[in-house]
């Protein structure tokens, strides 16, 4: 029970934390049980939303939607509360009484208190200035611009997540899902050997050139601050290109034009 | 990319406009207005694709063949729209009649509001993570015309994850993606914003129109404190309305900014005038739903059961209960189906 009010506290917290905006939504939502005199609105705009609440908050039902939903995306829930639609149309209620002049004042009095009470969405904190239609950060386009189309790479965890999204036609020696192998000691397989062994400050050429050629990589984009131990030449990659942050390897064999995907069905 | 843009911005509302007009037909809902066509055509698109696209990825179909088959479906749902075009012209001239009160403070606030937010946003970018997965499973489509059977952060691991399998919003802006030639990468980061952010209002605008059948200026009011809300919101970027800001193209997104207000709207609407098409409309948003996100299959029926209970128990009326339980039937049977995937 401790741990379904920590889960469902910290969840809330995260929702609603860092502004007034819940506590202007609770109010406006008993303004309009006060208020209103049509049932109907009541019930939708005000008693629905409460039992929404409810549901989130009672123990019996919240362990209930932890199990269907998740634990760890719990604070879903709170989607149902609709902030949108009940804070505007308490606001506007309070509104129609006031006539002429005043009206627009105290309109534009609440749109003050919104700014206010509320955290700014399009602020820098989240947002960076896009330089490209496709949305992704530069130096991605600068290295996908520099790779031919159809081949297998293995590239830095800075740039796997938004390769592909630039150029689908590349596959991806590991993404999302080597992030597995962080923090464990002991790993298995060439694709955990491998990942672990680029993701040392200094790379052991002797070690990643066999695993890489193992694994069909075409491509190893590693960034321009690495360094190596050994030499590429040797086990049979040599630098093809570089950007100011990447530096980019070919597989010697590979031939211009030459399809290297990897698939496995 | 302007023309890209306006392209399919023409494309969606048009044809979501069109087959919106030709669903309310059959359900005999008339002289409802434009953006009330638009939205029921809207879900009418997504609920269509639902149908279709569920089976077609059980049965290993390749994307051209649903392609083809989605796309045919939705020129029949356009074409059968363009012989409604008596309701549509009634409606073109009530907007142009009315025209002049719509410009009132209210509108005028929230229609600069909203430029600003689709400005800002179609000149910033949110390094969205999950787009990894969510953007490259629609490019996978275009790219090896398979549904959902390449792991889409690679490209070459054949896996499937059966808990996005009933929910494959991604696929739809391949769809888009397909038809217009642009890669989805840029069809969700830069175009989508265009066609939900609208959408998203829309279905404000309508509720303030419910709320305020009168007054266009209370109307205008609701609205622009809708779109302030969206601006300025609180917590992490996760919270429901936010994504309309930072990541409108993600099927979670959708769900919170756009279909639980609009089930929100066909509740208000049924409690007010019950009537037989707002349930199929219900039941066509609820199944729309479930292509946006698994979350649409479990909190739709949460949303519209608990609505649909109180207000039958306030009519002291079972026929509400029951054609509640039924326009929720879409998203209990998948969600049983998914519960049965996923354990």
């Amino acid at each position: 029970m401790g741990e379904f009010f920590d889960i469902a506290k910290t969840d809330f917290i995260e929702t609603f934390g860092g502004a007034w905006i819940f506590p202007i939504f609770l109010f406006c939502a008993v303004w309009i049980l006060w208020r209103e005199k049509d049932w109907i609105k009541r019930l939708l705009f005000g008693i629905l939303f409460l039992v929404f609440l409810g549901l989130y908050w009672f123990p019996l039902t919240g362990l209930l939607f932890m199990k269907i939903l998740g634990e760890d995306v719990y604070w879903r829930l709170l989607w149902l509360l609709l902030p949108a639609v009940v804070i505007p149309y308490a606001f506007c209620i309070i509104l129609k009484n006031i006539k002429g002049i005043c009206r627009y004042g105290v309109f534009l009095l609440f749109m003050g208190v919104l700014v206010l009470g509320g955290k700014k969405v399009l602020s820098a904190e989240w947002f960076e200035p896009s330089t490209n239609v496709y949305k992704v950060p530069q130096n991605v386009v600068s290295v996908c611009d520099l790779l031919p189309g159809n081949v297998h790479v293995l590239a830095s965890n800075r740039l796997t997540p938004y390769l592909r999204l630039y150029d689908p036609s590349l596959t991806l020696e590991y993404a999302r899902n080597a992030l597995i192998f962080n923090g464990k000691e002991e790993v298995h397989g060439t694709l955990a050997h491998l990942y672990k062994a680029v993701q040392e400050p200094e790379i052991d050429v002797s070690l990643v050139g066999p695993l890489a050629k193992e694994e069909g990589c075409t491509f190893l984009i590693f960034s321009s601050s690495r360094t190596y131990t050994g030499d590429w030449a040797d086990y049979g990659y040599e630098e093809y290109a570089s950007t100011d942050e990447f530096v980019l390897f070919v597989d010697s064999d590979y031939e211009e034009g030459q399809d290297t995907r990897k698939w496995e069905d | 990319m302007r023309l890209e843009i306006l392209l399919t911005m023409a494309f969606f509302f048009a044809g979501t406009c069109l087959s919106g007009y030709a669903l309310c037909h059959v359900l005999k809902l008339k002289n409802e207005g434009l953006l009330f066509h638009t939205a029921a055509g809207i879900m009418l698109w997504w609920a269509l694709m639902e149908l279709i696209l569920v089976p077609m990825t059980m049965c290993l179909a390749s994307f051209w063949s649903f392609v083809f088959l989605y796309s045919a479906v939705i020129l029949v749902c356009c074409l059968a729209g363009g012989f409604c075009w008596r309701e549509i012209l009634a409606d073109i001239k009530n907007l142009f009649a009315e025209f002049r009160q719509y410009l009132n403070i209210g509108y005028l606030i929230a229609f600069i509001l909203i430029c600003f937010q689709l400005y800002f946003i179609h000149h910033h970018m949110y390094l969205e993570w999950d787009d990894t997965y969510y953007v490259n499973l629609a490019n996978e489509a275009v790219q090896s015309n398979k549904i959902y059977w390449v792991y889409p952060e690679t490209g070459y691991f054949a896996d499937f994850d059966k808990r996005y399998v009933l929910s494959l919003w991604p696929v739809f802006y391949a769809w888009l993606s397909r038809l217009t030639g642009v890669l989805p990468t840029i069809m969700a980061h830069t175009i989508l914003p265009w066609i939900l952010i609208p959408a998203a209002y829309m279905v404000y605008a309508l509720i303030g129109k419910q709320l305020f059948a009168e007054d266009k200026q209370m109307q205008g009011m609701f609205l622009s404190f809708a779109v302030l809300l969206h601006l300025f919101m609180s917590g992490e970027h996760t919270t429901g309305i936010t994504f309309l800001s930072i990541t409108p193209w993600v099927g979670k997104g959708v769900l919170a900014a756009i279909l639980f207000p609009l089930l929100f709207y066909w509740i208000l609407r049924i409690a007010q005038q019950e009537r037989g098409g707002d349930w199929v409309l219900l039941g066509i948003t609820c199944l729309g739903g479930c292509l946006l996100s698994s979350m649409g299959i479990m909190l739709t029926p949460v949303f519209v059961g608990i609505a649909v209970f109180l207000t039958a128990v306030y009519k002291r009326s079972i026929r509400t209960l029951i054609y509640g339980v039924i326009s929720c039937t879409p998203c209990v049977i998948l969600g049983i189906y998914y519960i049965y995937l996923t354990r």
